[in-house]
């Protein structure tokens, strides 16, 4: 030992070598985290601090036929929650503070932000945000740990309820729904979805693919470093219908006038009213209109949707039933002209067979009046009976076809009668309805379509299972009259849709190729390519004698040209001629009979272009409403395409700048109807 | 003239050198671990790096003062010194709570925290009596002698506990037994190493083969009033990571993954994704060294814990040279504090040791615990410029 060494050195050195000791092995763990497993912590560290906010895509615009935008998205603010896993989020004190911000119930807010406990990390717990709002939580970031504001796209209706049945609305994913769109389609559940119309068939086009904004936030949830968007948010393709937007407010403004009027001229109360104009062409709906309707927008707006709820859940109003496509009604004389062809190819009437009508026919014993003459119009040919609506000419033609020549023919008795004679003449008639798209799925584009159905004695008759039962037994059980037979030659013994009386109508035009009825024109990507274009669909072509078609199609032309004519009050002075067939049904509305005014026609006569159906449940006689509403229906199509009427008359192809002024616009949410039947 | 050239000479410019690398580690850590964190939940003191400067400053100028001064005057006032802080050690309880914690006593503008003293005249009064029982003729290093010494030690202990302060209790622990295995004979000497590779021995089996009996231990030490409720978990933590990682183990947890996201040179300044994320807490005091290792990876971390063995060895070079007895206490006190503190405060946030709340010398944040590591490092010079030299003139 040195003489100048400390005494003790060894002691001293002991302790250093501890410290040593102590410090290389901090070296090593170091070097085992940092080196040996620091790939993993840093991955942790990006998934944890790193948010991963998912960018909802801007959904699809909605065009009308000729370019006009209808709906497209513009950027609103969100409020998202993302679970922090972390003792600085309280969410329970979250909900306390925001739950008066958004002025939202508490346990509803809980109840959204509950859902980041178990299931994604994130939701969007309020979406639209107003200015004020996002600036409070702004100001009071360092306050709400995991709050973050984010821009979404957010779906405006420029028109609002322009088409809103054929548009349609987006919302929440609802329950019934959560199977299809978040397991299947491994959607989010902040995004919205369509959930009615063309925002709901074309749901798949319009909704795009979403993205995520990716920033690292502190333990506060505050962003503090933007990576930018991984993967960038995919927009949704664009729709484009068929639906032609100026007409489409035309028809909208038309109906409310008529309405309007009748109520007024003849103190009517009708609740309901629909219109729908079809491109005779191409099947393809330029015009549909169920009125009264809604606005979509009230969807996008929870405060707006509060304040419209009574009203769009008004059970006789109901604003939201596209009637157009889900409600089946009594057609009553709509169907003469299908029904006198039946004739006419069944055999049972010559074009140049004449029926006597004394005023009323004699259908087994009971007395059925003819509605437009009490008195009787005389000798009556098919041509005649469809131009005036001879329900005697029909009534003795449908029981004809039904083999009843004024008793049960020869050696058969009454019961064997009316499951097999009886049955052959009724499904004769239903089967050339349902040829021509009567009782059947049109097969529109359109989500919810409810198919009308026949019927015998009010009960719904299976023409189907009748026709199956008449070729394989020979008879058919239904327990109906005789008096069935006339019912439905005159329209009481079944129930369309407005939509499959404009496609019935419109395979008239056509000679008999039966088209579909469409919405869509096509849908084109965000750049421009055309991903689908819709091809006409011909669901049939009719094998018809030409030379019977002529009958019922000159018949048709006389309702609005001749002066016998059902239509020619309101057509005799059109620059144009039109073919078509008026009804007018009788209904119970509550304890009140009242009639269902029906007009279907197309134009020109000749070379048809359009046709229409027009039902006003409550609109009197065809001739108080639907006709004159059909004749103005008419008039602003070829005001708008240039024909027939003069330079002075013509109108553009644009949504009239003053809609949101024009009471189709405004009314049917101030509608002074009365929800209550009297 | 001559003092000055030999002073000059002898000064030891490694172990300056060593402070003043510490001293760039502590302004780009702090730099690194306060940056855009101006939310108020975080308390982070404004114009930190401004003031550690300034504390910086002031404890070089400390660390020069104390080695100017005789470290030998201190023997005669040693009681003072250790009186003194055992009433500032008391007179905390009368201050704000300051998270929790009776840790400091509050002049105005500035703040005090009498336990980083108390360490220091520990050490001075430990290192006294250790002494004075060196120069008896017939030195006796019995029972009793070890009596004396644990019970200087008590007094500052119990306080510093009761504050709360578990960790610097600890490190008074620490120095003391540092101090002992330097002083006893050569029997207890053994029988402490013995027991020390026990103790290790038995803390690795216990956490590593024994977690859940260990947890049921703790709760029923925490029933019984023995430790604090989160003195218990900080323990439960080390011993179970996965315990409770969004409540107690939250921290502990935060701390490693930042660590090990360094990987070998960091994420770069300011880019630390925790802990530009403030995730880790305390990032500016007692977890400073994540900062570190995140942001300038194994490259950095490592170096600064090879520059602290570096100023541990300046120390214990002097102690070698030096026959004071007093001063080879005091260095070896010194050695002890630093040794264990690092130690304990690096190895919390790698799970190598239970985290308790003390600070990373010469890095963390803070103005007495940076003045007091310099001043003991001044006791340390000083006995060194002092030393006895056998020189031929």
């Amino acid at each position: 030992m040195k003489k100048d060494a400390n005494p003790k050195l060894g002691r001293i050195n002991f302790v250093y070598s501890l410290i040593f000791v102590a410090m290389v092995s901090l070296i090593l763990r170091l070097g085992y985290l940092q080196i040996v497993r620091g790939d993993s912590f840093r991955t942790e560290a990006s998934m944890s601090m790193l948010s991963h906010l998912p960018i909802l895509p801007s959904r699809g615009r909605i065009y009308d036929t000729n370019g006009v935008l209808l709906a497209y998205d513009k950027p609103s603010f969100s409020v998202v929650l993302t679970n922090l896993k972390s003792p600085e989020q309280d969410l329970h004190k979250l909900t306390q503070q925001l739950a008066p911000v958004f002025g939202v119930k508490a346990s509803e807010l809980y109840q959204t932000m509950e859902k980041t406990v178990n299931g994604p990390t994130q939701v969007r717990i309020f979406q639209n945000a107003t200015p004020a709002q996002v600036s409070y939580i702004y100001e009071h970031q360092s306050e709400l740990p995991g709050i973050q504001v984010v821009e979404d796209p957010q779906r405006a209706y420029r028109y609002g309820d322009l088409a809103a049945h054929v548009i349609g609305y987006i919302g929440k994913i609802t329950q019934d729904t959560y199977d299809y769109y978040v397991n299947k389609l491994h959607y989010s559940l902040d995004q919205l979805v369509g959930r009615d119309g063309v925002e709901l068939q074309y749901e798949k086009y319009l909704q795009g693919k979403p993205g995520a904004r990716v920033v690292q936030i502190n333990k506060l949830g505050v962003p503090i470093k933007e990576f930018g968007l991984d993967p960038k948010p995919t927009p949704g393709d664009n729709v484009v219908l068929t639906i032609d937007a100026h007409l489409q407010a035309e028809a909208q403004q038309i109906v409310v006038d008529e309405l309007q009027r009748v109520r007024q001229q003849y103190g009517y109360n009708p609740t309901n009213a629909e219109a729908v104009m079809l491109d005779v062409k191409t099947g393809g709906v330029l015009a549909m209109v169920s009125y009264p309707y809604y606005d979509p927008n009230w969807y996008v707006d929870p405060k707006a949707y509060l304040a419209h709820e009574k009203y769009l859940y008004d059970p006789v109003l109901t604003p939201m039933i596209n009637h157009v496509i889900q409600s089946p009604r009594y057609p009553g004389s709509t169907v003469k002209p299908v029904n006198v062809l039946a004739g006419l190819e069944s055999g049972v009437i010559k074009p140049d067979t004449v029926i006597y009508d004394p005023g009323y026919a004699n259908v087994a014993g009971y007395i059925l009046h003819n509605w437009t003459y009490p008195v009787g119009q005389g000798a009556v040919t098919p041509d005649k009976a469809i131009t005036e609506s001879n329900d005697t000419f029909l009534s003795y033609m449908a029981l004809w076809m039904g083999n009843w020549h004024g008793a049960v023919p020869p050696g058969e008795t009454l019961a064997h009668y009316l499951v097999t004679d009886r049955i052959k003449g009724l499904n004769t008639l239903f089967y050339w309805e349902s040829l021509f798209g009567l009782g059947r799925l049109t097969g529109i584009d359109l989500p919810n379509e409810v198919a009308g159905h026949f019927e015998t004695e009010g009960r719904v008759y299976d023409l189907d299972r009748a026709m199956k039962a008449l070729k394989t037994k020979g008879y058919f059980d239904d327990h109906g009259v005789v008096y069935d037979l006339a019912a439905a030659s005159i329209g009481q013994s079944q129930q369309f849709t407005p939509l499959e009386l404009a496609q019935y109508v419109m395979t008239i035009a056509n000679n008999g190729v039966r088209l579909q009825p469409h919405v869509l024109k096509e849908i084109v990507s965000p750049d421009g390519k055309v991903i689908k274009r819709f091809k006409t669909k011909v669901q049939a072509r009719l094998k018809i004698n030409p030379e019977y078609l002529k009958v019922i199609k000159e018949g048709m032309l006389g309702v609005t040209t001749s002066p016998s004519g059902t239509a020619y009050g309101s057509f005799y002075d059109a620059p144009y001629t039109a073919a078509g067939k008026t009804g007018t049904a009788q209904i119970m509305m509550g304890k009140r009979t009242d009639h269902i005014s029906m007009f279907i026609a197309y134009a020109p006569a000749d070379h048809p272009q359009v046709c229409i159906a027009v039902m006003v449940p409550g609109g009197g006689e065809s001739s108080d409403t639907a006709v004159p509403l059909g004749r103005q229906l008419f008039d602003a199509y070829f005001k708008e395409h240039h024909e027939f009427f003069p330079r002075s008359q013509w109108t553009n192809d644009q949504v009239p700048s003053n809609w949101t002024q024009m009471s189709a616009y405004t009314l049917p949410e101030t509608t002074e109807v009365s929800s209550t039947i009297p | 003239m001559e003092t000055i050239r030999r002073n000059i000479r002898e000064f030891d410019f490694t172990l300056v050198g060593a402070l003043v690398g510490l001293a760039v580690y502590s302004c780009f850590a702090l730099l690194a671990a306060t940056y855009g964190k101006t939310f108020t939940s975080d308390q982070v003191p404004t114009h930190v790096l401004t003031k550690q400067l300034i504390f910086e400053a002031a404890g070089f100028i400390a660390l020069a003062a104390t080695a100017a001064f005789d470290y030998r005057s201190l023997r005669k006032v040693h009681w003072y010194l250790y009186g003194a802080s055992l009433v500032l050690l008391a007179a905390v309880f009368g201050m704000h709570a300051v998270n929790g914690a009776h840790s400091w006593i509050q002049l105005g503008p500035l703040s005090f925290q009498p336990s980083e003293f108390a360490k220091l005249t520990l050490i001075i009064s430990v290192a006294h009596y250790m002494a004075s029982v060196d120069e008896q003729e017939f030195p006796d290093y019995g029972l009793k002698q070890a009596l004396v010494i644990f019970g200087l030690w008590v007094p500052p202990f119990v306080l510093t506990l009761k504050e709360p302060a578990l960790g610097q209790a600890l490190v008074m622990f620490a120095i003391v037994m540092t101090m002992y295995v330097v002083f006893t004979k050569r029997v207890y000497f053994v029988l402490l190493t013995v027991a020390l590779f026990a103790l290790v021995i038995f803390l690795a089996v216990v956490a590593l083969r024994f977690p859940d009996q260990a947890k049921t231990a703790l709760t029923a030490l925490v029933h019984h009033g023995v430790l604090q409720k989160f003195q218990a978990e900080r323990i439960i933590t080390w011993l179970d990571p996965n315990y409770d990682p969004t409540g107690a183990g939250w921290a502990v947890h935060q701390a490693q993954v930042a660590v090990g996201s360094g990987e070998v040179f960091g994420e770069g300044l300011f880019n630390g994704i925790e802990t530009r994320g403030s995730w880790v807490p305390n990032q500016w005091t007692d977890y400073i060294f994540t900062a570190i290792a995140e942001e300038f990876g194994f490259v950095a971390s490592s170096g600064l814990i090879v520059l602290f063995l570096l100023l541990v060895y300046r120390l214990v070079r002097i102690a070698g040279m030096v026959q004071d007895p007093f001063a080879t206490y005091i260095i070896v006190g010194v050695v002890g504090m630093f040794g264990f503190q690092v130690f304990q405060n690096i190895g919390m946030t790698m799970y190598l040791s239970p985290s308790t709340g003390i600070t990373l010398p010469f890095i963390s944040y803070g103005g007495t615990s940076l003045v007091a590591n310099y001043i003991a490092v001044g006791l340390a010079v000083s006995a060194a410029l002092r030393r006895k030299k056998l020189r031929f003139h």
